[in-house]
This record gives structure tokens, C-alpha cells and sequence, in this order.
């Protein structure tokens, strides 16, 4: 595993919500772990409040995670303070979702692209000036626009200097939490390409946070499917987008609206039944078995490990590895072949 | 027909100032909706300005108003004491002789230094105190906030008598009065609008991007913070001139051959009976209109950093 960039091992966040005396335990993510590879774009999907995004924030060091271990380029950061967390800052970025709030108000362009130079970098005046120019033609944004406010711009120029920002000090992994998701519809295809062309130039890895599998199915080499804090499946997209194991990724993929009616292929339409339980109060056994349409027994009493059950394939379901099979604790494998791809 | 001429009268992207001008509006004929709308704005910028304008010849006053005068306002004169307005005294003279006119000049500028300054003291350390306390929170700001409270049981005249007893009268102690008298205020005020700032994911890509504490709050939460402070601070120079008064009036403020309004006041209170209402109508009448124009002028600044006209 020379290649990794990020492994994340068994990360744990929960949230205390105090109803009047109550003090109840809100689980967000749950035993969450999986490997990205140098230089690929790693998916993270699954429905909103599924942990997606609470999983970036531990990476990114905004959260502090209530257990496991983040792996960063070998470094372990994930219970580092912020003093300890800082040289890690300039490596390891985040693009947010929301383009307009993600940008001090009252920062120019130039303020906001230069503070992270100011921060972790001493340049010249000369230097920063020209590093600003070459960022600003990288993400395609006109240098007039420097000393314009968040507001005066688009949410696509928005966005561009949000990514301008999370890039100047030459990342090494970038963060995207849904980095498109608030954007138009004409704006998304063009973000996403400057995204694709930034990584294909400067090396940068990327986890990307998403519900939309279409930008997934697009971008990512590997991807993981998130239901309720825990990770149910994790492989190659493309594998994953054609052949689902996890009754859930089926139904999530299945979910996607098509141009056409009729299916093509296998791909069967599965509807899920039901609500997303309450992450509150976390149903017994595998968390899907109240909506899973392939439900046995053993489903509700116990929770299925995430087993390696094909090639650089891993699901957690009692269909695929019987629970006897404990040696199917196997280490997360998903992205540490990828920098061969 | 007139529609698309309607929508633009009523256009909210149109910058302030071509919605000012009234004759325009007019002569695109927009309705009763916009056009009182406009109406509102325009008497409300109105009415700032003429705070805003009065504020500035106050202060001009205090600058240059010795010019205009030849009297030491600090001199009793007893061969003219107590005479009513004149050519030669425009506003009369005190029990003492002294001329009312070059004293208001003077006090001008005594008022006006405390008042600036402890409107300055008040807000930095209000807002340092609100922007640590809601930054910080949970066992900090609990006990932070509760200082707070007890500090403001106290009636605000009492507390400010205290401490003025406990330090003795003078020019300094009277700001360091009213600073401690008003910076609660701004303090709350900073606070409540960190509270909700903090949760805003530009905190979040700061504290990615490496900023530490000090520059969150300084460089990014401070400075979207400070609307409401500009317009408390014109609205608490006011109140401050007259708090001072009322200290001086009570004796515990600046005293007496000081020149000032709350201690002319004080003074001239004592000659209202023999009917010399001069002595303290006119410094009364020079407090009325510095905390109106202050007061004014604060109102139109709400208007201005009222977040839904942003």
C-alpha cells in the first residue's frame, strides 16, 4: 500500500442531544473505513444524513472523530489538536457545498484566494502576485474579478474561487462535499470538468462527497456506498454501477430517474419501502433490514460485516459471506490498487 | 403596458442612490406600493441627514466657536453677572458672570471628548468581550454572560455614582464611568450575532484554509459583526453626553468652574427661581440636540446595515 493517500480506520462520530433530561446519542458515522489511493477520485454516496459529510469533516480535522484512526500520508491526524493539525492544513483541503457560504462576505477575491498564501506560505509580493495570476487562469476566473465581493459573482465563479482557495497552496488531497450540488444544472457539467482537468494537471487526489450517482458514475474510480453512518459496500464504480451486491446500492442505483422507461440488462428497478430509520435509535441487526426487500432472519440479529466477496469488492450483507466466516474482517483494500489504473 | 416600468421603479438590485431622487419615481408614475415605500426611505435618509448635519456643526462648534468669542469661560466676572441675552452676551451670563455662549463653546468640547471616547472604550471592549465569550462558549460564556448580568442590575445612574464616588470626580473617571456602564450593551450585541455567524461554513473553510483562533474571530467573525455596533455607537454617543450630565449635574462629574453642559445646567438650575431661565435652557437646549442628531442619524444607519436591505 505505497500508494495510499488517506486511510481512514473504523472512524466513529456521535453526537450528544440533550432532550430536556434525556441525553440521547446521535450516531453519525460508525465504524467507517476505507483507503484512497494517490492521484484517484474516491466516491463517497448515500442519502442526505447518511454521515457522508460528517465523515469529510473528521478527515479535515472540523470534527473530532469519537474513535478510530485517519491516516494521512502515513501520519495518523485524526485526534490531533489544532495547533498539531495545522502543517497538515496546507496538504489536505475541503471545497464546500454551498458556494455563497463557504466565502467570508466581506473578503475581496484576492483576500480570500491570498490567505492561505499568507498563511503557509512567505512569498515575495512578486511571487504571490504572479502565484494569484496563475491560480486565477487555472480555474478560469478573469482577474478583474479580485477585487469583486462573494456576492457580486455567480454561484459558478463563486464556486471557482472557493476551489481557487482550496488549491493554491498545492493540495495534496481536496475534499469535495458536494462541490456541485448547489450549483445549476448548466453551471455543474463545467465545474466538474474544471475539477477533472485540475486533478489530470496537478496531481491532486480527491474525495468526493455526493447523492448524485450520475456525478459519481462520471468522476470516481472507486466509490463507497453510506447507509445510516456505515459503509455497506465499497468497489470499482463501474463494477458497482453494473452488478450491485448490497440490496441498497441496487435500490439506490436502481432509484436513479432514466430517459427511458424500460431497464436495460439485469438491472432490475427495486423500490425501497419505508423511512430512513432515525440514527437515534439504530434498528437491531443489518440497519436495512426494516426496508431491504431480500430480508432473512440472521438480518435482524445480526449486523454483517464488510467482507472482501469479489475482486477489490466488499459488502456488508448476510447475503455475501456467511457470519461464520470471521476471517472476512478483511483490511479495506479499495483504492490501493488504483494508482495502476 | 406600464408594467415593465413598474417592476423597474420597485427594482431592488437599482443602487440607493437613483431611488433617491424623488422627481424620477414621480415620473415613472409608480404606485401607491413602491412610491410609499420610497417615501419611507427617502424621510427616513432625510431625517439622517439632518442628524448627521446638526452632529457636524455641533462639532465644528467646538473646533471653531472660540473664534467667535473674546470671553474666558472660565473667569468670573461679578460686575456682570446673571444678565440676560444681549448683543454683547448672546446667551446671557451665569450667577458668576461668566459668559453662557463662550462656556457651551467649551463644553462642547469637553462632551464631545467623552462622549467619543467612552463610546470607543465601550464598543472594543464590548465587542472583544462578546466575540471571546461566544467564541468560546459553553463554561466561559456561562460566566461571562452572568458577569454581565449582574453588572447590569445595578440601574445604570447608580452604578456609574458608585464608581465615580469610588474614584473621585474627574474628566477620566467619568469615561471610565460610562464605559463600564455601556460596554454590556455592545458585549450582547457582538455576541448574539457571532452566536449564529459561527455555524456559517466560511468559518469552517477558514479554520480549513489554517487560520488559527485569534484570526477567526478577529479577521472573519469580528468584522461580519460589526453593522449593528456602527449604529449603536451613534445612538449611544447620545446617551453617553447625557449620562455625563447627569453625573455632573449630580456633582460626582466633571466640576464646576469646568465648563460643561450637565454642570451649567446644574448651576443655572439654581437661578430658574429668579427667573434667569437662560443660565440653563441653553445648555439644556445644546444636549436636546446633539443626543436628537445623534439619535437620528443612528436610526438611518439601521436603515443602512439592515440585513434584509443588503
Amino acid at each position: 500500500m505505497d500508494h495510499e493517500i488517506l486511510r481512514v480506520e473504523k472512524i466513529r462520530k456521535s453526537f450528544t442531544k440533550r432532550v430536556l433530561w434525556r441525553v440521547e446519542d446521535v450516531k453519525a458515522v460508525n465504524d467507517v473505513s476505507f483507503t484512497v489511493g494517490k492521484g484517484t477520485v474516491f466516491g463517497l454516496v448515500g442519502e442526505s444524513g447518511c454521515g457522508k459529510t460528517t465523515t469529510a469533516r473528521c478527515i479535515a480535522g472540523l470534527e473530532r472523530p469519537s474513535g478510530g484512526e485517519i491516516i494521512f500520508q502515513g501520519d495518523a491526524i485524526g485526534h490531533l489538536n489544532a495547533k498539531a493539525f495545522r502543517p497538515y492544513r496546507r496538504r489536505l483541503q475541503m471545497v464546500f457545498q454551498d458556494p455563497l457560504d463557504s466565502l467570508n462576505p466581506r473578503y475581496s477575491v484576492r483576500s480570500t484566494i491570498q490567505e492561505p498564501l499568507d498563511i503557509h506560505m512567505r512569498l515575495t509580493r512578486k511571487d504571490r502576485e504572479a502565484r494569484i495570476q496563475d491560480i486565477l487562469k487555472l480555474v478560469g476566473l478573469r482577474s478583474e474579478l479580485l477585487s469583486r465581493y462573494p456576492h457580486q459573482l455567480s454561484s459558478g465563479q463563486q464556486q471557482r474561487v472557493g476551489i481557487a482557495r482550496a488549491i493554491i497552496c498545492d493540495p495534496d488531497l481536496v475534499l469535495l462535499d458536494e462541490p456541485t450540488a448547489s450549483l445549476d444544472v448548466s453551471v455543474r457539467g463545467r465545474i466538474l470538468e474544471l475539477l477533472l482537468d485540475l486533478q489530470e494537471r496537478l496531481g491532486i487526489t480527491y474525495l468526493l462527497i455526493s447523492h448524485d450517482l450520475g456525478t459519481v458514475h462520471f468522476v470516481c474510480y472507486h466509490t463507497a456506498v453510506m447507509y445510516l453512518g456505515f459503509i455497506v459496500e465499497i468497489g470499482v464504480t463501474r463494477d458497482l454501477f453494473k452488478h450491485p451486491q448490497h440490496p441498497y446500492t441496487e435500490a439506490l442505483i436502481g432509484a436513479r430517474p432514466r430517459l427511458r422507461g424500460r431497464t436495460c440488462g439485469k438491472e432490475r428497478r427495486v423500490l425501497i419501502k419505508g423511512e430512513i430509520p432515525s440514527p437515534m435509535h439504530l434498528p437491531s441487526g443489518c440497519l436495512f433490514h426494516p426496508r431491504c426487500p431480500q430480508v432473512m432472519p440472521i438480518c435482524r440479529e445480526r449486523r454483517p460485516e464488510l467482507v472482501l466477496c469479489a475482486d477489490d469488492r466488499m459488502v456488508a450483507c448476510h447475503l455475501y459471506g456467511t457470519p461464520e466466516d470471521t476471517r472476512s474482517v478483511a483490511e479495506p483494500t479499495a483504492g490501493g490498487e488504483a494508482a495502476e489504473a | 403596458m406600464n408594467i415593465g416600468r413598474k417592476r423597474r421603479a420597485a427594482d431592488p438590485t437599482r443602487p440607493a442612490d437613483t431611488r433617491c431622487r424623488p422627481e424620477k419615481s414621480a415620473a415613472e408614475g409608480g404606485t401607491g406600493g413602491s412610491w410609499g415605500f420610497f417615501l419611507y426611505r427617502f424621510r427616513r435618509n432625510k431625517l439622517a441627514a439632518v442628524g448627521g448635519g446638526f452632529l457636524l456643526l455641533i462639532v465644528l462648534l467646538g473646533l471653531i466657536g472660540p473664534l467667535f468669542t473674546s470671553y474666558n469661560p472660565t473667569k468670573p466676572d461679578m460686575k456682570s453677572a446673571s444678565l440676560a441675552p444681549s448683543f454683547a452676551h448672546w446667551m446671557g451670563t451665569d450667577a458668576l458672570g461668566m459668559d453662557i455662549f463662550t462656556r457651551i463653546v467649551y463644553a462642547t468640547r469637553t462632551d464631545l471628548l467623552i462622549a467619543v471616547m467612552a463610546v470607543l472604550g465601550a464598543a472594543i471592549l464590548g465587542s472583544l468581550y462578546g466575540v471571546i465569550s461566544a467564541f468560546y462558549g459553553r463554561v466561559l460564556d456561562e460566566v461571562m454572560m452572568r458577569a454581565l448580568d449582574s453588572l447590569q442590575a445595578f440601574p445604570s445612574i447608580l452604578l456609574g455614582l458608585a464608581i465615580a464616588a469610588a474614584l473621585g470626580p474627574s474628566l477620566r473617571n467619568v469615561i471610565i464611568v460610562l464605559v463600564v456602564v455601556n460596554f454590556p450593551m455592545y458585549a450582547r450585541l457582538v455576541r448574539s450575532q457571532i452566536l449564529s455567524l459561527k455555524e456559517a461554513t466560511f468559518v469552517d473553510a477558514a479554520r480549513t484554509v489554517g487560520n488559527n483562533n485569534a484570526r477567526i474571530m478577529f479577521r472573519h467573525l469580528l468584522p461580519n459583526s460589526l453593522g449593528p455596533v456602527y449604529v449603536q455607537s451613534s445612538l449611544n454617543v447620545g446617551w453617553s453626553v447625557l449620562m455625563a450630565a447627569s453625573m455632573s449635574f449630580l456633582g460626582l462629574g466633571i466640576q464646576a468652574p469646568e465648563p460643561e453642559w450637565g454642570v451649567m445646567i446644574s448651576q443655572g438650575a439654581r437661578q430658574m427661581v429668579q427667573g434667569e431661565w437662560w443660565s440653563a435652557f441653553f445648555p439644556g437646549l445644546f444636549i436636546f440636540l446633539f443626543v436628537l442628531s445623534a439619535s437620528l442619524l443612528g436610526d438611518g444607519l439601521q436603515d443602512v446595515f439592515d440585513p434584509r436591505r443588503r
